[in-house]
């Protein structure tokens, strides 16, 4: 597959899924308690960010044979995570930070 | 598994907790309606008498020994299977294959609300459900990355809406003589 990807791309991925489990929250007659998202993804951080977000990712790899043929040190994952009373949150971390509980 | 966009993947699982939901409710009706009155018409509004059981027993009186019949809904005596999901806990791991552009429009119903003509397209992970696996297990661990997915659901209140017309159903509800 070979498949990169800009940053921007992986940003309007992560934001549909956002309004998604939002949306979810407020559905009917079944609705969002807690959600928890890690979505591993390859990519280079650029020397001098002043902080770990995806907005400084320029390029990406999300398909998961990509990912997996990447140096140890590219690996990250974002941690999307909404709950019932709180404002979703998204965070870049290293992958192997341990899972959220 | 058919892979699917992760957005639907996750529409699925709160679409089958809706349908079993609804299972449930069906299951009620029948086990009520089938138990609880006479009558084979299952097509019908109508659902004819209300099923009795009578038994009889014997009192001994001051004066002498009676005989006592009581008559009860069959219904009264037993215990009604209403099954509803109070919280669903889901944990699995999905492998992306692809990244694609969506278009709901030209997709299955599922995939966005083409009905209400808010269906926009987007660009969505396209992912399979991978095999469960503990990261705590030593050397179980899967060699590809994999996106983690963990959701609990549960069942929301009656909507406003929905409370004051079930209100009002009831006030039109009552017995008559035949």
């Amino acid at each position: 597959m070979g498949l990169r990807h800009d940053g921007a791309r992986l940003r309007a991925i992560v934001q549909g899924l956002v309004r998604m489990l939002e949306a979810l929250r407020a559905c009917r007659p079944v609705e969002l308690v807690e959600a928890e998202l890690e979505i591993p993804f390859a990519g280079i951080l650029p020397r001098g960010a002043a902080s770990v977000g995806l907005e400084h990712f320029r390029s990406v790899s999300l398909v998961a044979e990509d990912i997996g043929s990447s140096s140890a040190s590219d690996l990250w994952k974002i941690r999307i995570s909404i709950g019932r009373n709180r404002a979703s949150t998204v965070t870049v971390e290293r992958y192997d930070s341990p899972a959220a509980s | 598994m058919t892979p699917l966009p992760l957005r639907e993947l996750l529409g699925t699982l709160v679409e089958g907790l809706i349908v079993a939901e609804g299972h449930a409710a069906a299951a009620t009706v029948d086990f009520l309606r089938g138990a609880g009155f006479l009558g084979n018409n299952r097509s019908s509004d109508n659902w004819g008498q209300l099923r009795f059981v009578t038994f009889s027993f014997k009192t001994q009186e001051p004066t002498d020994q009676k005989t006592r019949t009581i008559r009860v809904p069959l219904l009264s005596l037993l215990p009604i299977p209403l099954q509803q999901i109070d919280q669903a806990e889901y944990e699995f791991f999905a492998k992306v294959n692809d990244v694609k552009q969506i278009d709901p429009a030209k997709g299955s119903p599922k995939s966005g609300s083409t009905v209400q003509g808010v269906a926009r397209p987007y660009t969505d992970l396209v992912c399979e459900v991978a095999p469960y696996f503990f990261e705590s297990a030593p050397g179980k661990k899967s060699s590809d990355p994999k996106v983690r997915v963990k959701l609990t659901m549960r069942q929301s209140d009656l909507p406003a809406g929905l409370a004051s017309s079930l209100r009002r159903i009831e006030e039109t509800s009552g017995s008559k003589p035949v």
